[in-house]
């Protein structure tokens, strides 16, 4: 059976996979939270803040960096191989989309969602009795 | 609260392709931008003419964290990377490698030391080091 045979009759599944694969690279994101919202952190290196494209649509925080063209020579090491990054993220209902704050520094973008009113702790205040 | 949309299991399929890229069982690049773990900062190294190019992807060190070392053949790469973090933060998930980090690899010819240029962009680290005269390719003038 040939190469191409054998691709032809992967499920079309994992033939989506791995043409993505190709395509893109998944960066490495630290997800926190904190009272008011929450942080994401992507390692893009290689990317200007001008070249991320940040989309929130249908509650997908989709984030796409395009990053500078190779070195040139002759390469004697590579761990690394020429693409753009891409990931995405589902949001859940509690995530308020209309505030959504972006920051590219030194290869790291760092976005900060906010949180619904209903979904931030609230703090009740403890009325002391005055003392007598 | 927080999903991810496409590979739910990203360490699953960050190991599942780390072993197609191993067998070769795509013949094409490895999807995700990964190295064996462990192996922090990504390098690349290309060979020129007269020089040689390192570049290291170190996103969120900064410039005075990082110190670079070169003798003969050979250069070193050391730093920190430090967690932004601030007080109060949960974490649902962490795959950036933080800490300190140290890397040294065999250059394809020996370098001049005081030739040496760094700079750091976009959390890549470049440098850039000229061979060392006896190493640099010499044109040699055919007579007739």
């Amino acid at each position: 059976m040939s190469r191409e045979q054998q691709l032809a009759e992967k499920p079309k599944s994992e033939m989506d996979r791995a043409t993505k694969q190709t395509e893109y690279y998944q960066p490495a994101v630290d997800v926190s939270e904190t009272t008011d919202g929450l942080v994401l952190r992507y390692d893009m290196p290689g990317v200007h803040k001008d070249n991320v494209d940040i989309t929130v649509e249908g509650g997908i925080l989709r984030v796409i960096g395009k990053a500078d063209a190779e070195e040139s020579g002759r390469a004697v090491y590579r761990e690394t191989r020429v693409g753009d990054y891409r990931r995405e993220f589902s949001l859940s209902e509690d995530v308020d989309t209309g505030h959504v704050e972006a920051e590219m520094t030194a290869g790291v973008l760092t976005i900060r969602l906010s949180k619904k009113e209903h979904a931030r702790p609230r703090r009740i205040e403890i009325s002391t009795e005055a003392q007598g | 609260m927080l999903l991810d949309s496409w590979s739910p299991f990203f360490d699953v399929e960050k190991t599942l392709g780390e072993m197609d890229r191993l067998l070769g069982a795509m013949g094409q690049p490895l999807g995700l931008r990964s190295v064996p773990r462990g192996t922090f900062p990504a390098v690349n190294v290309y060979e020129q003419a007269d020089a040689a190019v390192l570049t290291a992807e170190v996103p969120g060190v900064s410039a005075e964290d990082l110190h670079l070392a070169v003798l003969g053949d050979s250069v070193t790469l050391r730093g920190e990377r430090k967690s932004e973090a601030g007080e109060g933060e949960r974490y649902y998930r962490r795959e950036r490698p933080m800490g300190t980090f140290e890397r040294t690899l065999t250059l394809p010819a020996p370098i001049d030391p005081d030739s040496v240029t760094a700079e750091y962009r976009n959390g890549i680290l470049r440098v850039r080091m000229e061979k060392a005269e006896e190493a640099k390719a010499k044109k040699i003038a055919v007579k007739s």
